[in-house]
């Protein structure tokens, strides 16, 4: 029986639809993640069913009675593949030189983790557990697989909205972003013109993933599937050896695993998960964890001058927040405002990406104390 | 008063110890690369000083050598410059025409499809 519920919820999925083909709102996970949510609220479809996955495991003798294409492919989601998957793609398209000139920006991309402590802090007291304000809180890290394999482990149930949430902000950062690194800059800070990095050799970005992987794996165990697939990605780059190993996996694996994952994270937005109060706070809350990330990022960035013979330009340390390229992008666009000759874009990038790296190990730490 | 019944304490202790450990991580992280990006500046250096000392000794056979070992290390920056010059200074050059028109009388080859303007230039004499 088609209830308002259900009409609600099919509504919603068009107009995320309308978001992601008529203003481009991430498209590649939004389109998915809006029609998984059209076709899961069709009564009578039988494509997902949540009673297979309540109380955060899987029932897997309620599969051999009648589950649908969704429950199979959420799978994917509920044991981690999927974000992993699509970590290792993430790091194939990753160029982790910027970051090696510059190791500095590490601290940059760890300051704009701030979101996600401040929007963990405020979700506690909205009433939300612990698990559930990590997995809110993870939003700010702006990094959509960390934020999917964290809810998914943390809170199962808030899988929906904080998906929608997240690629949803994702989307906005260029919307987000530039009123408060307009507000906590000066015009002198914001054309700040930063040294020539210098050249990272070969050998470097080769050794970088293995010893990576060895020490922040080895400290914190639980960011191993995240960290390991990151650096296991970008390792097949720079190796230079497995050139088609790199290309399947930027290419046909995140198109294939964007797909399944997209389809099922929308399937979960049902309308009892979706249509309440919760869902509301969740968008409110990602809001301002982004805010909060930028803010964090800029605010290093202008402390660490205090301290440092050759300035930082602070508008980079807003690309912190690990939305990459974009983040870096909405920093050198702000530059060119004040300095059109102010090319911040390769600086950005070295917090750009450490940002990935920061995300990821808040993500960990946060699985490691909660689960 | 239902602010009261929050466990603050232990929403403290999270967000505030996995923030420390975050920034701990990333900054023993930062003096790492700190450290092996000076290892490896100056194994840059030892290098090119290597390559200077047998160019010296070489001569200018070498001296090729010691290029591409400098070009190992051109930044992506500098060759998309140099790629998009090279390209412009073809495509936008051309040929420089010189001024002057010359009329060179062409010979009527015969061909059946002009046959008809053969018949057309012939003058009868009386």
């Amino acid at each position: 029986m088609l209830s308002w519920g259900d009409l609600l919820m099919m509504g919603v999925a068009c107009i995320l639809l309308y978001l992601a083909i008529k203003k481009k709102f991430e498209p590649l996970l939004l389109l998915p993640i809006a029609f998984g949510m059209f076709l899961s609220n069709i009564p009578g479809g039988e494509l997902f069913h949540p009673s297979f996955f309540a109380g955060g495991t899987v029932h897997w003798d309620m599969f051999s009675h009648g589950a649908g294409l969704f429950d199979y492919l959420y799978l994917g989601v509920k044991l981690q593949i999927y974000p992993c998957l699509i970590f290792i793609g993430v790091g194939a398209m990753t160029d982790f030189g910027p970051m090696l000139a510059s190791p500095k920006s590490l601290l940059l991309g760890a300051a704009a983790q701030l979101g996600v402590f401040v929007a963990f802090f405020l979700s506690v007291g909205l009433e939300f557990t612990l698990p559930q304000a990590a997995s809110i809180g993870i939003i700010g890290g702006a990094d959509g697989p960390t934020a999917i394999f964290l809810t998914s482990k943390l809170a199962p149930e808030l899988l929906g909205p904080i998906a929608v949430a997240a690629y949803s902000y994702m989307a906005l950062v260029p919307v987000i972003q530039p009123p408060i690194m307009r507000l906590l800059t000066t015009k002198k800070e914001r054309a700040i013109r930063m040294k020539q990095m210098r050249v990272v050799s070969k050998r470097e970005k080769i050794l970088f993933p293995i010893f990576a992987t060895g020490l922040i794996c080895f400290l914190l165990p639980a960011a191993t599937p995240l960290l390991g697939s990151l650096l296991l990605g970008n390792l097949m780059r720079e190796s230079g050896v497995v050139e088609r190993l790199s290309k399947t996996v930027q290419n046909e694996l995140m198109n294939i695993v964007t797909i399944f994952l997209g389809l099922t994270v929308g399937a979960t937005a049902t309308a009892a998960s979706f249509l309440n109060l919760q869902t509301l706070e969740i968008l409110a809350l990602g809001v301002l964890a982004f805010g909060c990330g930028t803010a964090g990022g800029v605010l290093l960035a202008k402390f660490m001058n205090l301290f440092s013979k050759e300035k930082i330009n602070p508008l980079i340390g807003s690309a912190g927040v690990s939305a990459v390229p974009m983040a870096a992008r909405v920093s050198q666009n702000v530059g060119q405002e004040e300095d059109p000759f102010n090319f911040l874009l390769m600086h950005a990038m070295g917090p750009n990406v450490a940002g990935v790296i920061g995300s990821a190990v808040a993500a960990g730490l946060m699985l490691t104390m909660l689960k | 008063m239902e602010l009261l019944l929050i466990d603050w304490t232990g929403a403290l202790n999270v967000a505030g110890f996995a923030f420390l450990m975050v920034f701990l991580l990333l900054i023993f992280i930062v003096l790492t690369l700190s450290i092996s990006g000076r290892f490896f500046v100056g194994l840059e250096k030892s290098k090119k000083l290597k390559l200077d000392k047998q160019a010296k000794a070489v001569g200018p056979v070498i001296e090729l050598a010691e290029s591409d070992a400098e070009a190992e290390v051109i930044s992506g920056e500098v060759l998309a410059a140099i790629s998009m010059t090279v390209r412009a200074h073809f495509k936008i050059k051309h040929d420089v025409e010189s001024n002057i028109i010359t009329i060179i009388k062409g010979d009527k080859r015969y061909s059946p499809w002009s046959s008809k303007i053969y018949g057309l230039n012939v003058f009868h004499r009386n």
